[in-house]
């Protein structure tokens, strides 16, 4: 009996999500099915994947998920750490990287957790947004017929000043209590029970739920313009010794890794020069001396169509915006200034050669290749130390990351290069398979041994090598990215509805004035949606403020019978 | 601009400060051993051992946070990006609100928990942890992870008085249990009103703890995921946003009871907050 009332009135099922557990009056019915059909599995499982307990659950392992790729070094952002990982234990490594734990963020199992969380994240909240927009337009429910089975429940007698009144009277008046109390507001008339008198029903806080619903929408909008932003982007980076320039053409990147959708169009034409990088160190005698305080890049760009170049600055936290382009400093470094001569003295190679730094105190690897010119190709492995230091054992190091006592090391190389043949070969690297060590290392020769300025020869008579300078190069991370607006209009939004989802209180109270063999009472009775600290609270105040208005309401009152 | 003159001053500052705490420590359990005599709950702010444990605790409150100006003026910076500087900033800024939020919110009953929690954590922190005061890596000098910093430091103090309120509300159902080993228990205040304590300090943490996620990540934009370190304290970010939407998500919907989930509550504090922003290259 109780069972079919409730299924009859359909107000009080309507604003409830689809999953809720009383949603499903059929449920005698669903059992006596015997098969479902391939359409049904798929609803099943449609239904499941959108019920909020696997969405909670997908969070959950999206958490746990995330967790490995801080415990393992990342390709994305900690290259060296990895192959390190592959050096020190080759076996654990290859099993490690099975699994794609050296790329988690991109891994397949991770893409799918969050894919699907997704998935689900969409399928949960349109159902109730058409609910919530449908309960925006539906007056408040009837009144239940226990009040006092309600979380918050007050039980008035009836004071003398409002025994007069008619029950109705007392009932509009609560309901003007209500709608000042920011209440949409219904009247009931009494109910065809015993004991029950005229009753009125208000609830409040939708704003709630909008709150909600634009949170969740908000969190998928920032996850599909990254997507989205990610299939039209595009990323690069260059290497740039001061002096040099840098255009923006494709073949102008060391590295490129462009959008499923981008096109060559896309890179808006502009260049930048980089003229001077100059690097802040902590001077003063202090325990944080020689440390670096700040990277300046100075650059001066052209853009297409001006004549005229403009300057500008970047630092890390800094980047420059430039043709829909932001350029990142990501790393920096010394680039000696070297001149290979051959033994008549005519130049055949002359260039800075940009060299990786090894240490904090920038003691710096490079190669240098020359490839013609000379009796035979050159190699050289060079080591930079801009503040050079002896240690015991004879080996140099850097002491100090500015140039104060600036010395280049190199190791002579001659034979075949490997790259005759025409295929790319890293410039940081130095294939020495088919070629003879003539200095350094195990060799009878010392390794060269260079300051700016001097000049040195080269073993064998080929010729002679000179450091001419030492300049600073700037490594730039070059991305276009058009979701920016985007994730930052849903990020504000995001916040915004978030705080208005978890602070504003959506309640439901009934006033109803009951007659018990001839003696009225007031019953107020309240519930919440979730938990909320303080709706007794908010029933006590509207249960006095409604007491005080029938007490301020009285004389009218009497005037009126008269 | 950098004085490192302030840095000595700043450590003297600091000492005094944990002195003056841990003396209030003792006006805390007066405090809470006259609640528990009485047995009847009292009404907040009336005892005189209360009295005296506000006044001494807001007095090492000012002095705890002269020493952070004084670290901030000797680093040129607000200091949060060393574990000294974190646990010095953190811990002012859960003193902070504790003075502030505590009669609202019904956490006064643990004033001694929570002293002591700051005593140990800033004694520990410049005894096992302290760091010269520096200027910060080119990397990290970013204002929105400054935003990020101090929102992730007022998350996770909401998140310790959370806790505190949480762990009360269950003392105080286990002290209905009719034994005279549960005085103290008792003493705490209506259980009601630490329960709604609890999910509207969380709440009011997850907040802040999402501001500081989006700032941290966006306002940053590539710079953090080329620097280890700052991504691995990201993914502890995420981690931590994760468990308690979840928690949120289990509180809203009644798919739990709160007092089914308080364990929940309880551990869902961030330990992994983002302490390790040193300089990487």
């Amino acid at each position: 009996m109780a069972a079919r009332e409730r299924a009859n009135d359909s107000r009080a099922l309507i604003d409830r999500p689809a999953d809720h557990i009383d949603n499903n009056p059929a449920g005698e019915e669903a059992i006596s099915l015997p098969t479902i059909g391939v359409l049904g599995w798929l609803q099943w499982g449609w239904r499941l994947l959108t019920s909020m307990r696997t969405a909670l659950f997908l969070l959950l392992l999206l958490a746990i998920a995330a967790v490995p790729g801080s415990l393992f070094p990342q390709r994305s952002s900690d290259p060296n750490g990895v192959i390190q990982y592959f050096r020190s234990d080759p076996a654990g490594a290859q099993t490690l990287d099975a699994f794609q734990l050296f790329s988690v963020y991109t891994s397949v199992w991770f893409s799918a957790i969050y894919i699907l969380l997704f998935v689900s994240l969409i399928g949960c909240v349109i159902p109730r947004t058409r609910l919530h927009i449908r309960a925006l337009r539906q007056t408040p429910p009837r009144t239940p017929r226990n009040l006092g089975r309600l979380p918050a429940y007050v039980h008035h007698e009836m004071p003398d000043e409002a025994s007069h009144l008619s029950s109705e009277l007392i009932i509009e008046q609560a309901a003007r209590t209500l709608r000042a109390a920011k209440y949409r507001v219904a009247t009931y008339a009494a109910p065809p029970f015993a004991g029950g008198g005229p009753s009125v029903a208000g609830e409040r806080g939708y704003l709630r739920e909008t709150g909600n619903l634009i949170f969740h929408f908000a969190l998928v909008g920032i996850l599909m313009s990254v997507a989205m932003g990610g299939g039209f982007s595009y990323t690069g980076q260059r290497v740039v010794v001061e002096g040099q320039t840098f255009v923006n053409t494709r073949a102008a990147f060391d590295s490129f890794t462009p959008g499923r959708f981008f096109s060559d169009d896309q890179l808006s034409a502009y260049s930048l020069m980089l003229t001077d990088f100059s690097v802040e160190y902590v001077e003063t005698r202090s325990s944080s001396l020689g440390m670096i305080t700040d990277y300046t890049a100075t650059v001066s760009t052209t853009t297409q169509g001006s004549t005229t170049a403009s300057r500008s600055t970047i630092k890390v936290n800094e980047p420059l915006s430039i043709g829909g382009t932001e350029v990142y400093l990501l790393g920096n470094g010394y680039a000696p200034q070297i001149t290979v001569r051959n033994p008549d003295g005519e130049v055949v190679f002359e260039d800075a050669v940009a060299f990786l730094p090894q240490d904090a105190n920038l003691t710096s690897l490079g190669v240098v290749k020359v490839p013609d010119g000379l009796a035979a190709q050159l190699g050289m492995i060079g080591f930079f130390y801009p503040t050079q230091s002896t240690a015991s054992t004879g080996a140099s190091f850097s002491v100090y990351p500015d140039l104060q006592n600036p010395v280049l090391t190199l190791n002579v190389f001659a034979g075949d290069l490997g790259i005759d043949g025409g295929s790319p070969k890293s410039v940081y690297v130095l294939d020495t398979s088919k070629m003879t060590q003539l200095a350094g290392g195990k060799t009878d020769t010392k390794a060269i041994e260079v300051r700016p300025g001097e000049i040195a020869l080269l073993p064998d008579g080929l010729g002679t090598v000179e450091l001419t300078g030492v300049k600073r190069f700037a490594s730039f991370d070059i991305s276009h990215d058009p979701s920016k607006g985007f994730v930052f209009f849903f990020a504000i939004t995001l916040i915004a509805s978030l705080a208005v989802a978890l602070f504003v209180p959506r309640r439901r109270i009934w006033v109803r004035v009951v007659d018990d063999d001839g003696v009225r009472a007031i019953e107020y009775g309240a519930l919440a949606r979730g938990d909320d600290p303080g709706l007794l609270g908010a029933l006590t105040s509207l249960a006095s403020s409604h007491m005080l208005s029938m007490a301020a309401l009285q004389p009218t009152d009497e005037t009126v019978d008269q | 601009m950098i004085l490192s003159f302030f840095e000595f001053p700043s450590v003297v500052v600091l000492c005094a400060s944990i002195v003056i705490y841990a003396l209030s420590l003792h006006f805390w359990q007066l405090d809470l051993r006259g609640r528990a005599a009485s047995l009847s709950p009292r009404r907040p702010g009336t005892g005189r051992a209360l009295r005296v444990a506000i006044a001494m605790t807001s007095v090492g409150w000012f002095v705890h946070a002269t020493a952070v100006v004084l670290r901030g003026l000797a680093s040129g910076k607000v200091p949060w990006a060393s574990p000294f500087d974190f646990t010095l900033t953190a811990t002012l800024i859960l003193t902070g609100l504790f003075l502030l939020l505590g009669e609202r919110f019904a956490l006064q009953h643990f004033g001694l928990w929570i002293l002591r929690v700051v005593a140990l954590a800033l004694g520990f922190g410049t005894f096992a942890f302290y760091t010269r005061a520096g200027p910060l890596g080119p990397e990290i000098q970013s204002g929105w992870l400054e935003v990020a910093a101090v929102g992730t430091m007022s998350a996770l103090s909401l998140f310790i008085l959370g806790f505190a309120a949480a762990s009360a509300h269950y003392v105080r159902r286990r002290a209905r249990l009719p034994s005279p080993n549960y005085r103290a228990e008792l003493a705490i205040r209506d259980d009601r009103s630490l329960d709604g304590s609890s999910l509207t300090l969380v709440r009011a943490g997850f907040i802040l703890l999402t501001i500081a996620m989006i700032t941290g990540y966006l306002g940053t934009a590539g710079v953090v995921w080329h620097y280890e370190r700052l991504q691995s304290a990201s993914v502890w970010m995420l981690v931590t946003w994760s468990a308690v939407a979840l928690w949120l998500h289990n509180t809203m919907t009644r798919a739990h009871t709160y007092s089914d989930v308080k364990w929940f509550a309880m551990t869902s504090t961030p330990h992994d907050a983002p302490t390790e922003r040193k300089r990487v290259k």
